[in-house]
Order: C-alpha cells, then sequence, then structure tokens
C-alpha cells in the first residue's frame, strides 16, 4: 500500500506502484479468462526476469485490489536490503511500456500478513 | 536456461512514453503528467459522487 505508512530506509521488500495493468479493468477490451491469465504471465515473467538483475528474488507478489493506491501495485521480496535497495534507486530512473517506474520500500515482511488497516 | 539468457516475449521495459524520447524517467515524473491515483489526493476526489454525498 502507498497510502501514509513509515516508509523504511531498510528494507528487503521493494514496491512498484500502479505498474500492472490489467486488461480485465479496461471496458474496451474483452479478453477470455485465459487471454487474461496469459498477459498477466507474460507480464510477471517480464518483471521478474529484470527485476532478478538486482539479487535473488524469495517472492513477488502483484496486487489484484482495485483501489487506486494498490492496483497494479507490485511488490519485490530480496534476499538482502542491499539489493532492494539498489533496485529502487535504478528503477526510479526507468520507464517501463512508456510510464515512468515509481519504486520505494515497503515495510512489508511477510505478504500473508500484510493488509492494511 | 539463465535467467539473461532466457528470450523476452515483451519488450516493456526502457520504452518512454511516445514523444518523450528524450528525457530521463526523472525528468518525466517532475513535469508531473504521470501522477500516481494514490498522489492526486484531494485533486482526484474520493471517487464519492458529490451529489450524492451532500445528502
Amino acid at each position: 500500500c502507498s497510502r501514509k505508512h513509515i516508509k523504511p530506509s531498510f528494507s528487503q521488500t521493494l514496491l512498484l506502484s500502479n505498474l500492472y495493468r490489467n486488461p480485465s479493468h479496461d471496458p474496451t477490451k474483452n479478453m477470455s479468462p485465459e487471454q487474461l491469465q496469459e498477459d498477466f504471465d507474460l507480464f510477471y515473467e517480464d518483471i521478474f526476469m529484470e527485476l532478478a538483475k538486482f539479487g535473488e528474488i524469495e517472492e513477488m507478489v502483484v496486487c489484484d485490489n482495485v483501489g487506486d493506491h494498490l492496483v497494479g501495485n507490485v511488490y519485490v521480496q530480496y534476499h538482502y536490503e542491499e539489493q532492494a535497495g539498489n533496485a529502487v534507486d535504478d528503477l526510479n530512473k526507468r520507464f517501463y511500456a512508456g510510464r515512468p517506474l515509481y519504486a520505494e520500500l515497503s515495510p512489508v515482511t511477510d505478504f500473508k500478513e500484510a493488509c492494511c488497516r | 536456461v539463465p535467467l539473461h539468457l532466457r528470450p523476452r516475449k515483451l519488450d516493456n521495459w526502457d520504452r518512454p512514453p511516445e514523444g518523450m524520447e528524450g528525457m530521463t524517467a526523472e525528468q518525466v515524473k517532475q513535469a508531473g503528467l504521470f501522477v500516481l491515483p494514490a498522489q492526486m489526493g484531494g485533486r482526484m476526489g474520493t471517487g464519492v459522487d458529490p451529489g450524492r454525498a451532500a445528502v
């Protein structure tokens, strides 16, 4: 979540805000469940492969929530804090699919417990 | 297959917005053209229809 939480200076977890554009939220696109899954798989793979350059990825999650502050958010947990830090610095200077990336560190340590209150 | 040798199926990385090919990502963000929905704050409203909210 990108709401007013405390932003940590060190974390293994990186947040890329609103990165995935789920075609099922686009009323002009009429895609079958199979096509949606394929679109998502391609996206996931594309992101994962690039992010893996910064270090070993423990876990990567893409939000399916529709709320503004969560929609399409990608959370990536690295093995080391340093890897996440390097990734934030680099990604903030880059584009993805015609949009600039918004990267920051996230306090989330366990995705199962991650729930915005 | 090592990840860096695996063929890519998408070409979305480092693709700048159309017409902004010469700009850096920082410049584009500073220009305020790609503000995240969560950062819009009051400008976007709350998603509540003002007419109904008043009732």
